[in-house]
């Protein structure tokens, strides 16, 4: 018993690297695998640079990708952190050709079953549903999606995902456009540093309020916000560098009135939930959206009378809240805005 | 490459050691030579030729040194060949931002080519420092064999982030060279221990970390300020801690033995304490060769508090060029130096000392981890008068109940409540429920490390 730690140390550094060579990949893994780093010391990370600096890190990728069991080694992490409590946490493959992230299956589809909740309760209101789908930068892919069909048409995964899926949403208005679905650079600016991207979901979101109701609302002009320069850039994390630039420029979307303020995130670009009146405007809108559709309050607040702005965790944490709101205020209109494909096919 | 990943662990590690063990006598030191230039040029290819250069001209300084013990330049020539080293030392690290400091005293425009500091820099040239005055004051035997030196220096083991290991330390090792299973099988376990503490814990706490600092500090909530300092506090410790323990396993396992660099510092009663438990090694070599040649404490009060200040001053800045640094090795100076002259400091309740070190070792930190001084100033009045932003959110809770384990697991390691592990590993009879807790802490790190990128080491810098 003395040495066993030490044995299987042993076995362990001398197996790994051997079983990687001897041992061939599953079906799945070289599905995976075969977009990754295939041959190290052809393969650039930055472009034409050949230097040894690059070689080794390319080695270090290849050899991350050719570990034994890899694909059971991040189920088990994935089912460790579940069990430990990291419920926002997700291991992810980036496959860069296809352009998604392969994400392990989570554990619910929650916010699947609270749609239909929210159709059923709209049509018992008699209110209208208007379910909003639009792309983001996040394309991760449950794994459960990801087989061979899809992956031989990986450019229309994600729009064959939310075409599947809508297809059990037939009475509700759902505005889903999957030309502008497959641009994986639509909104490319989607964080909670920078919320332009979340302005072409808002002027693309009022423009089909206008098509499906008949209303002739008016997009706000960006240029007519205030602009804030943001002249220190310590402490944005190092992920946002590259988008530096519109960051610096970026526009204040906290909603004009006071609301739940749970989230570190909430002092710099990112709104609140909370009630909005504008007198100008006519419809009452009942909005349920995750935080970065939450980021269009501003903007939605100058065109409509009333909104009230829900986050989907609420509706995940209340079954009733819905019902009570319908019950409390007399809307228009409910619209609930997907950004994240995730949100619809029940991973989240 | 970082111990803690899988291009280490499970290719560079395993082909070295058959080579290793392959060979004997200076076949093994030139085999661990090569293998210690070959692992400092994955992470540096840049500055391999200069971290060669810094070898051969301090091996040739400890010659010439050695040779002219008797004549009355042999001051000079020590002198000569540490100024090589420290001048590089100085250019690399500190240029730029001395540079920058005069430029905005005296409103000068001078410009200087900033540069990337050489990984290990600080810790090999404080090796070669150490050696140069060591063979000078004839407190070891000058090293004639190149190879043999070579390795102690490049030993890949301790070079790019300590311990500060000491020629005279590991000589007999370097040149009779065997392998000891006992050794090497203890060298496992302080191996599988380190691997554990900085990859599934010091790196989970550094997520949680990185989160909240995306929120300036004037913005955030207190109670995450507060999340955030302790878990920094956790995550330094834990991150060197673990380093270091994983450099010792790896030294043990080649058949060295390296000096202890922790001994559970947050378990201390007084600021002093805390030093002498923490980096012991750097601790040490700012004593024995700097401390201690400036008189120590057996000179005037003024020339004991000069020679204290100095000490903090560079150990400060040891650890990085700015101000934070500074202000952080005064920091821990205002607290040593009270501490010598009211001594209560050192003799309260071991609770209340406890509390009263970790406080303030915390705020240290504050300034350690910040990008700059105003940063520092915010999270420390964030956290002891709060500012408008609010004292609670759930977030707070949130991210404590989703590290729960890991945060328990921590503050019983750091405070040593797991009954001494490490000394269990020279009994005879190590325990069934040890080597079981080894096997399965091996087995969850190498999950995390296969499903993480590895995360730079903190000391990465310094």
């Amino acid at each position: 018993m003395k040495y066993s730690t030490t044995i299987l140390f042993i076995i362990l550094i001398v197996f790994v690297p051997l079983s990687s060579i001897i041992i061939p990949d599953s079906d799945s893994s070289k599905i995976l695998n075969s977009n990754l780093v295939a041959d190290p010391f052809n393969a650039n990370v930055d472009g034409d640079d050949k230097s040894f600096a690059n070689l080794f890190s390319n080695f270090d990728n290849y050899v991350e990708d050719q570990i034994i069991l890899h694909e059971q080694i991040f189920k088990f992490k994935y089912q460790l952190d579940y069990i430990t409590g990291k419920k926002n946490t997700t291991p992810y493959y980036y496959i860069p050709e296809l352009n998604i992230s392969y994400q392990y299956d989570k554990y619910d589809g929650q916010t699947s079953d609270d749609l239909m909740s929210v159709d059923q309760v709209c049509k018992e209101n008699e209110v209208d549903f208007m379910l909003y789908v639009a792309p983001s930068k996040r394309n991760s892919i449950p794994d459960k999606y990801i087989k061979e069909d899809y992956l031989q048409y990986p450019k229309e995964v994600r729009q064959k995902l939310i075409e599947d899926k809508l297809a059990e949403f037939e009475c509700v208005s759902t505005v889903f456009n999957p030309d502008v679905l497959l641009l994986n650079d639509y909104y490319p600016y989607e964080h909670h540093y920078n919320s332009k991207g979340v302005y072409k979901v808002y002027v693309d979101l009022i423009n089909e309020y206008n098509n499906l109701y008949n209303t002739n609302i008016e997009v706000v002009d960006l240029n007519e916000l205030e602009e804030i320069t943001v002249s220190n850039t310590n402490y944005v994390n190092p992920l946002f560098v590259d988008d530096v630039e519109d960051f610096t420029t970026e526009f204040i979307v906290e909603g004009k009135d006071s609301g739940r303020n749970t989230s570190p995130y909430d002092r710099i670009s990112y709104p609140r939930e909370g009630e909005f009146t504008n007198e100008s405007g006519t419809d009452d809108v009942l909005i349920i959206t995750d935080s970065y559709g939450q980021a269009m309050n501003s903007y939605l607040t100058e065109n409509f009378h009333y909104i009230k702005s829900l986050n989907f965790y609420d509706i995940a944490s209340d079954a009733n809240i819905i019902d009570k709101e319908l019950s409390d205020h007399d809307y228009d209109r409910v619209i609930v805005y997907i950004y994240d494909i995730n949100l619809l096919i029940g991973s989240h | 490459m970082l111990f803690n990943s899988v291009t280490f662990l499970f290719y560079f590690f395993p082909i070295f050691l058959i080579f290793y063990f392959s060979t004997r006598g200076i076949y093994r030191n030139l085999v661990l030579l090569l293998f210690s230039i070959f692992f400092y040029m994955w992470g540096d290819v840049s500055y391999v030729l200069l971290f060669v250069f810094s070898m051969v001209i301090s091996f040739i300084g400890g010659l010439l040194i050695d040779k002219f013990k008797d004549s009355k330049y042999h001051f000079w020539i020590l002198m000569f060949f540490i100024s090589i080293h420290a001048i590089m030392f100085f250019k690399l690290k500190y240029l730029s931002f001395v540079v920058t400091a005069l430029n905005s005293i005296v409103n000068s425009n001078v410009s200087v080519q900033d540069t990337i500091l050489p990984i290990g820099i600080s810790f090999y040239t404080f090796q070669i420092i150490s050696y140069l005055i060591d063979v000078y004051n004839n407190k070891t035997k000058v090293q004639h064999n190149f190879i043999i030196y070579g390795s102690y220096i490049s030993m890949f083991s301790q070079l790019i982030a300590g311990p500060i290991i000491r020629y005279e330390e590991i000589e007999d090792d370097l040149i009779n060279n065997k392998f000891n299973l006992e050794r090497f099988n203890k060298g496992v376990h302080l191996f599988v221990q380190g691997l554990f503490l900085k990859v599934v814990l010091a790196d989970s706490f550094s997520f949680v970390i990185t989160e909240i600092q995306k929120v300036n500090p004037n913005d955030q909530y207190v109670t995450l300020l507060w999340l955030m300092v302790i878990l920094y506090t956790l995550q330094i410790f834990l991150d060197f801690n673990g380093y270091s323990k994983m450099a010792r396993g790896l030294g043990n396992m080649m058949g060295y033995e390296f000096a202890m660099n922790f001994n559970f510092p947050y378990s201390a009663t007084s600021v002093s304490d805390f030093w002498r438990r923490w980096h012991m090694t750097l601790t040490r070599w700012f004593k024995d060769y700097v401390y201690i040649p400036l008189g120590g404490s057996r000179g005037s009060y003024l020339k004991t508090f000069r020679n204290i200040l100095v000490v903090w001053l560079f150990t400060g800045i040891w650890h990085g060029a700015g101000y934070t640094f500074i202000i952080w090795g005064l920091w821990n100076f205002i607290w040593i130096y009270a501490e010598k002259e009211m001594k209560f400091l050192q003799r309260l309740p071991k609770i209340v000392g406890n509390i009263y070190t970790i406080l303030v070792v915390m705020i240290g930190w504050v300034f350690f981890m910040s990008p700059d001084i105003s940063y520092s100033i915010d999270v420390i009045s964030g956290l002891f008068l709060g500012n408008g932003t609010g004292f609670y959110t759930p977030w707070a809770l949130g991210f404590v109940k989703q590290y729960k384990f890991e945060l328990l697991i921590a503050l019983m390691y750091s405070y040593n409540l797991f009954g001494g592990i490490e000394a269990k590993l020279y009994d005879r009879s190590m325990s069934i429920v040890v080597e079981l807790t080894h096997i399965f802490m091996l087995f969850i790190s190498v999950i995390y490390i296969v499903t993480q990128t590895a995360s730079p080491f903190l000391y990465f810098n310094f």
